[in-house]
């Protein structure tokens, strides 16, 4: 049996700070760097240098047969994306090695290489040229990209003359029109509208029911539940989780997050979000009591969003807030101190601070939720970034009041609870003299 | 059935790459070098209202100054071919491995939106800018031999070596950027340096004054450079002028091939991890 993707082993290392973290790398740091080391060869210092690194995947074996429609899920960080990028040779493992049978095809992002300078036409060449098709395959499969697009009018138009709408739709359909043995999706679906998304479902379905063997990285679990025979669960770096009953383990995944993540976050040895600005002490969801909810709450309870803060230097514009995201995966709001404008702030000191927002009351739908701490100077930088933090608490809403608390979930992403009246029926001609008598 | 005829493709770690690997990915990426170089082109030129006239202008504006002052200020004396001609020429040369190797050395930083994002062979973007800097080049090599049929120089059968100059130039600028492109990738510090290194090794070449200027005892330096052996060769190539020296030649021949291989190997150290540090 030959298989379509084989990964023995892959681990890859990251020297922190050179990629994301610090400052740009210049070569005067690295000559520095380079003479420190030379001059003192003390072990501490070659300490130092090992905690700067760390796996952000670690030895991860699996083996995809042709055919195959897999998902692979885990929070941020967890290395899915390395993973991707190591099977679509945009970076080189560390370790172990990737063996692909067949043309791949990679489609990390919608439109790579449009340039907004050339025309239509010049675009479905480039994008699909550097997508991985052949002159010969981009001739022939013209006509039919053009036509899917829906942009044959304006073909011979530089794309900065375009809609963002219509950017979308032509390199959709270049990526559409992409052939291989093997795809790789991240997140493509992420982006754009309901209709988009629809028509990118479609076409990983008819893709799939061709025989082609696709990896796709979604946090999207229903996504991922509709259209994967099989999940590869990552966690730090670590496959975890590897089933062909993908329902299983999306809701594992799920319930993961409530096992592994406390109601309440309080700073640890080697997590606490701090800056210059503070310290966070700590960060929860309670009831009228002070009490932290740690139990499935109904949507309709008092519950309030606690932020308990040391301030070492005030600035006017520090804002504190966090994210909602269910389960989904799907944000629901982002809140923060300046929503409501400056003069409506509260009033953030030096010395110690305990921030509260109460929680909207009969808006949340069922399910779990996860609240990301976030922090900026407002409208300047950010200090803490809700998709980039750990500092999370979760929540768990189980009935929506008590007339409805025995349904399973409402359809929608939040669940409010609107006012709804009536009237009788106005007849022909009464709606005017109801009008006139008004007055 | 078709996937039996794609041979199976093995990821390893970059140490494990090996130069014949490289090299067959150059081959490969054929495909994709061409539609990036007519990028390149295209959007050069497109909205400017004269085109690719601005290829000529600015060696012609170049050749205008340099005569005014080498010739009329400073009245160098004069060679055996005229004075435009000569700058011209080496001009010509000159711009076209300025370019080479200026946009070579910026190629992975400016391809960087597509470099994270999908795989091709890497190996293809520093050989970008040599490709389509060869068009306008082209442009100056046919405004060269107009410019010294006006000027009554007259041309020689060996004018038929000119391509191969220019192809040489090419190559060694792409060697070069081979070598830098990587680094600025992680060290920016590269780019900010590289206008004014080449501005002095403009200066310290014999593209605008002859060589035979130079005091003797240091003319030897000249022969290490390649561009000022290629300069000089160039000028042979065309009108017939001092041929270079065969010992120069050939070192230019073994610097480039040197640099192309010490290219090679230092980009191959770095593109597996290229895009974890861009």
């Amino acid at each position: 049996m030959t298989f379509a993707i084989e990964a023995r082993g892959v681990g890859k290392q990251y020297v922190r700070g050179a990629a994301h973290y610090r400052r740009l790398h210049t070569l005067r740091d690295a000559l520095s760097e380079w003479a420190a080391r030379v001059i003192r060869r003390t072990p501490t210092a070659r300490a130092a240098a090992q905690t700067e690194r760390f796996w952000a995947l670690k030895d991860v074996s699996f083996a995809i047969e042709e055919g195959e429609v897999v998902g692979i899920i885990g929070r941020n960080g967890s290395g899915k994306s390395t993973l991707l990028k190591i099977i679509s040779q945009i970076t080189a493992p560390t370790t172990g090695e990737v063996r692909l049978n067949g043309r791949t095809g990679t489609l990390l992002e919608i439109g790579t290489g449009f340039h907004p300078e050339l025309t239509g036409r010049e675009n479905v060449h480039l994008n699909g040229t550097i997508l991985g098709m052949s002159r010969a395959e981009i001739a022939q499969k013209f006509e039919e990209i053009v036509a899917f697009s829906g942009v044959e009018a304006f073909i011979d138009t530089p794309v900065k003359r375009y809609s963002s709408g219509m950017q979308m739709r032509l390199a959709f359909a270049v990526a559409a029109h992409l052939d291989p043995e093997i795809l790789i999706i991240d997140e493509v679906l992420a982006v754009g509208d309901i209709e988009f998304q629809k028509r990118c479902l479609t076409k990983m379905e008819d893709i799939s029911k061709a025989g082609r063997t696709i990896l796709f990285v979604s946090h999207n679990m229903a996504t991922v539940d509709q259209l994967c025979r099989r999940v590869l669960w990552l966690d730090r770096g670590h496959l975890v989780d590897d089933s062909t009953d993908t329902r299983a383990v999306t809701s594992r995944y799920l319930f993961s997050d409530e096992a592994q993540s406390a109601a309440e976050w309080r700073p640890s040895a080697h997590e606490r979000p701090a800056s210059d600005y503070f310290a966070l002490n700590w960060f929860r969801v309670c009831d009228h009591a002070g009490r932290t909810i740690d139990a499935p709450v109904r949507n309709d309870v008092d519950a309030t969003v606690e932020i308990g803060l040391s301030i070492l230097k005030p600035h006017p514009n520090l804002t504190f807030g966090y994210a909602l995201t269910n389960e989904a995966g799907v944000c629901v709001y982002w809140t923060s101190t300046h929503d409501a404008g400056h003069r409506h702030c509260p009033r953030i000191g030096a010395g110690n601070v305990v921030l509260t927002c109460a929680l909207p009351r009969s808006l949340l739908n069922q399910g779990m939720f996860r609240l990301d701490f976030m922090s900026a100077i407002h409208a300047q930088e950010w200090l803490v970034h809700p998709n980039q933090t750990r500092t999370s608490v979760f929540l768990r809403v189980s009935g929506l009041d008590e007339t409805q608390h025995l349904r399973n979930t409402w359809p929608g992403v939040i669940a409010p609870v609107l006012r709804w009246s009536s009237r009788p029926e106005a007849r022909e001609g009464a709606l005017d003299r109801a009008e006139q008598g008004a007055r | 059935m078709e996937a039996t005829l794609v041979p199976m493709k093995v990821i390893k770690p970059i140490d494990d790459r090996t130069l014949v690997e490289e090299l067959a990915d150059l081959w490969r990426g054929r495909g994709i070098l061409a539609v990036l170089v007519m990028r390149d082109i295209a959007v050069r030129y497109r909205q400017a209202a004269i085109g690719i006239l601005w290829a000529l202008l600015q060696p012609i504006v170049t050749t205008a100054i340099f005569t005014l002052v080498f010739v009329v200020f400073i009245r160098l004396p004069s060679q055996n071919i005229p004075y435009p001609v000569f700058a011209f020429a080496g001009l010509v040369i000159w711009q076209y491995f300025s370019r080479a190797v200026s946009d070579g050395t910026l190629s992975l930083v400016t391809n960087a939106g597509l470099i994270t994002k999908v795989y091709f062979p890497r190996i293809v973007i520093p050989l970008i800018a040599p490709c389509s800097a060869a068009l306008d080049c082209a442009f100056g090599v046919a405004a060269l031999f107009v410019m010294a049929l006006l000027f009554g120089a007259d041309l020689q059968w060996t004018a038929a070596f000119v391509p191969l100059v220019v192809l040489f130039v090419g190559l060694f600028g792409y060697a070069i950027g081979l070598c830098l492109a990587p680094l600025q990738a992680i060290y920016r510090d590269i780019g900010i340096v590289l206008p004014f290194a080449l501005q002095i090794a403009m200066y310290l070449s014999p593209i605008a004054y002859p060589a035979a200027i130079v005091p003797e005892s240091v003319r030897w330096l000249y022969r290490l450079s390649p561009i000022a052996v290629m300069a000089d060769t160039m000028r042979w190539a065309l009108v017939g002028s001092e041929p270079p020296s065969a010992g120069g030649v050939v070192l230019a021949f073994v610097l480039t091939g040197l640099l192309l291989w010490g290219g090679l190997n230092i980009f191959r150290r770095f593109e597996g991890t290229l895009v974890d540090r861009i």
